[in-house]
């Protein structure tokens, strides 16, 4: 039964793929072998450890819409200019509905330049095949929306560049699949703070499959913020690739708050020694929601740093899965990795999947992990209740310093008081 | 103001009070004293309205009002304060933020105007004073990583903030050295008043050198085997508590 349903799913979205490219002219060599893989590839199924969790029966009703124009008269920007206008009319890069929007888009300086090309080829090496399937990658680059390079020079860290993926407009297919892709490098030397925002206010169901590339060369820092806070109707899928040059460093913050589906694969990889590598994230679910992050690092570099710390708030009948591979090879030595995930379920139906995975080969190594899965303390409940606080603000009280410690992370003022207004507001404050 | 009548409480099926009475009235100090597991914090987290003890049988009024069917939050509401003998420490909300709440949903509840940031500092600065404690506590998350002392004084703390009608200090002296127990008992003499009560619920007679009860019960096999007034607790002091389970039963 599960067997015919993939094929099926695969054999439709090929044939989606090909009908989107034959109506936007010829598939590029990029696109036509990306088609390749998918057609060879198999489609992530429950029996793949990884997805064991990640229903994908939506994809049957998923097609592409390339062939719909955009007015940009329908588009509503207010909401992004209250964005904009709280990170300090900061540089901003919008697509709509996948497609990169120039007219939308303010980029200004020599320190942000960007390339849209639908023929750039975006490598992805043989290593990340081993660590997760690729097929919704290829996917992507067999029929991209949009092929952003954004190459950064140093920009104030305390101004983040603004990316804001709106899905907005409701097309022309039932249940459209957006497809951007976006490939960062961050200059040798330089920092940088990126906030990708996904926001819509969409009421139709659509599925958006998402690729995204930093780069980090020699001895660059970059903070990025990505807060998902879509609509209950998206399904998303981000396929994040992060490269560590020697001695660069990430701090990456992932705040899953919307949509029906939603899965964040990142995947780290070293070409260099002394890197740290900060990863962390809150999930928010209720009603049936489906929250899941899959993180792989791959340390083939000596002298790394990497830290993970994921907290998951579930209430209702909603789900969570959290998986943790750190893979550290025999080569790599003098490291320290270090995972946490905690997990606070708030209701009987609600479900939580823990799997930390730690794949050792060097001795020379620290690595540390723990993992919890619990409810609200009671006797915090009734020490709040004792002192006159009702007890939904009491649990939301719990629930927001259960989380808080996520935000710790964050240096920046601005960036953080943002995430934290709207982490009250999804927890009823 | 509180009357509790043949108040019978069980834990786990077990019985813990039974039939125990009790009227305390404004301008009143009570202490409860007796010997461990006597009875002494059930009674205290009976009236408070923990979930796990079940009230078998008995009566609690609160001015006038039936106590027993209100939610903790109401009773907190109506004026009641537990000083909890063993305070919960909850990382990531900060002891300032948690009293403004706190303070702000008993002004909302009376129909005052709830504090802005600047007013609650003000208060709070005062409060602190009174106490000697340093406002850098208040900074902290609540309760964190606090000694036995800074607990209790974060109890005594909270109970001048939110300036209920009635206290129940459950166990406010245990774990206390001598600067302490002066300090927290120097708060409770600023806040007793001909309005409202305190009931003090010890094992020892050391805090009562320095707050002076009208009223010193004994509570033994969950029940008030005897009350008197100051020099039962200077009694207790001399003799413990085995002299008055040889005594029969005297209300």
């Amino acid at each position: 039964m599960i067997v015919v349903q993939d094929k099926g799913i695969q054999e439709k979205l090929v044939t989606q793929v090909k009908k989107a490219s034959q109506l936007h002219g010829q598939p590029s060599l990029a696109e036509k072998a990306a088609l390749q893989k998918i057609e060879n590839l198999s489609l992530p199924n429950i029996r793949d450890e990884d997805w064991r969790y990640a229903d994908l029966d939506f994809l049957l009703q998923a097609g592409f819409d390339r062939a719909s124009t955009l007015d940009q008269q329908e588009i509503n920007t207010t909401a992004i200019e209250k964005i904009v206008s709280e990170f300090s009319n900061s540089n901003l890069i919008v697509f709509v509905n996948g497609v990169f929007s120039e007219s939308m888009s303010r980029v200004t300086g020599d320190n942000i330049q960007i390339t849209n090309d639908l023929n750039l080829k975006n490598g992805l090496s043989d290593d990340w095949e081993h660590l997760e399937n690729p097929f919704f990658y290829y996917l992507n680059q067999s029929s991209p929306s949009s092929n952003l390079k954004i190459d950064l020079k140093g920009i104030d860290k305390e101004i983040p560049l603004l990316i804001i993926h709106l899905d907005q407009l409701s097309a022309n297919t039932d249940f459209p699949i957006f497809q951007p892709s976006i490939s960062i490098t961050l200059s040798a030397n330089s920092e940088a703070s990126i906030v990708e925002h996904y926001l819509n206010q969409n009421t139709d169901p659509h599925f958006r499959n998402g690729v995204i590339h930093i780069n980090l060369e020699e001895n660059s820092v970059l903070n990025y913020q990505k807060i998902q806070n879509d609509s209950r109707q998206a399904h998303s899928l981000s396929n994040t690739f992060i490269y560590q040059a020697a001695g660069s460093q990430i701090s990456h913050g992932s705040y899953q708050l919307g949509s029906t589906w939603s899965r964040n694969c990142t995947q780290v990889s070293y070409s260099g020694a002394n890197t740290f590598t900060d990863l962390y994230g809150i999930a928010i679910g209720s009603e049936t929601q489906y929250l899941d992050q899959s993180i792989k690092l791959n340390h083939t570099q000596s002298h790394a740093d990497s830290r993970q710390l994921f907290k998951y708030v579930l209430s209702d009948k909603s789900k969570g899965v959290f998986n943790g591979k750190i893979l550290v090879q025999e080569n790599a030595s003098a490291l320290n990795a270090q995972q946490d995930n905690h997990n606070l379920l708030l209701s009987e139906s609600a479900e939580m999947n823990a799997k930390p995975q730690l794949e050792i080969s060097n001795e020379d190594v620290k690595c540390s992990h723990g993992s919890t899965i619990g409810q609200l303390d009671e006797n915090a409940l009734f020490y709040l209740r004792a002192r006159g606080i009702n007890e939904k603000m009491a649990k939301s009280i719990l629930t927001e310093a259960f989380v808080t410690q996520v935000l710790e992370n964050l240096s920046y003022k601005v960036t953080s008081n943002y995430i934290k207004t709207i982490i009250q507001q999804k927890l009823n404050l | 103001m509180l009357n509790i009548k043949a108040l019978s409480v069980n834990v786990e099926g077990k019985s813990v009070l039974s039939g125990v009475d009790l009227d305390v009235n404004p301008g009143e100090v009570h202490a409860i004293m007796g010997p461990n597991g006597s009875g002494k914090s059930t009674l205290a987290n009976v009236l408070a309205g923990k979930s796990e003890y079940q009230v078998i049988s008995g009566k609690v009024q609160f001015s006038g009002n039936d106590f027993l069917t209100l939610s903790p939050e109401e009773r907190a509401l109506q004026g009641l304060f537990l000083g909890f003998q063993y305070p919960v420490e909850i990382p990531g909300v900060s002891t300032e933020n948690f009293l403004k709440t706190a303070l702000n949903e008993k002004l909302k509840f009376e129909g005052k105007e709830e504090l802005d940031a600047f007013d609650f500092q003000q208060l709070l600065s005062e409060k602190l004073q009174q106490i000697n404690m340093d406002k850098s506590m208040t900074d902290r998350s609540l309760n964190q990583g606090f000694s036995g002392g800074e607990k209790k004084r974060n109890e005594i703390l909270q109970m001048l903030v939110l300036d209920p009608k009635l206290t129940v200090l459950d166990e406010i002296d245990s774990g206390l050295d001598i600067d302490a127990l002066k300090q927290i008992s120097s708060g409770i003499n600023q806040y007793k008043s001909d309005k409202n009560a305190v009931i003090l619920v010890t094992h020892y007679q050391r805090l009562l050198n320095y707050i002076t009860p009208d009223f010193v019960h004994v509570l033994m096999n969950g029940r008030i085997v005897m009350s008197g007034d100051y020099t039962l607790a200077q009694q207790l002091e001399e003799k413990g508590y085995e002299w008055i389970q040889a005594e029969p039963a005297v209300a």
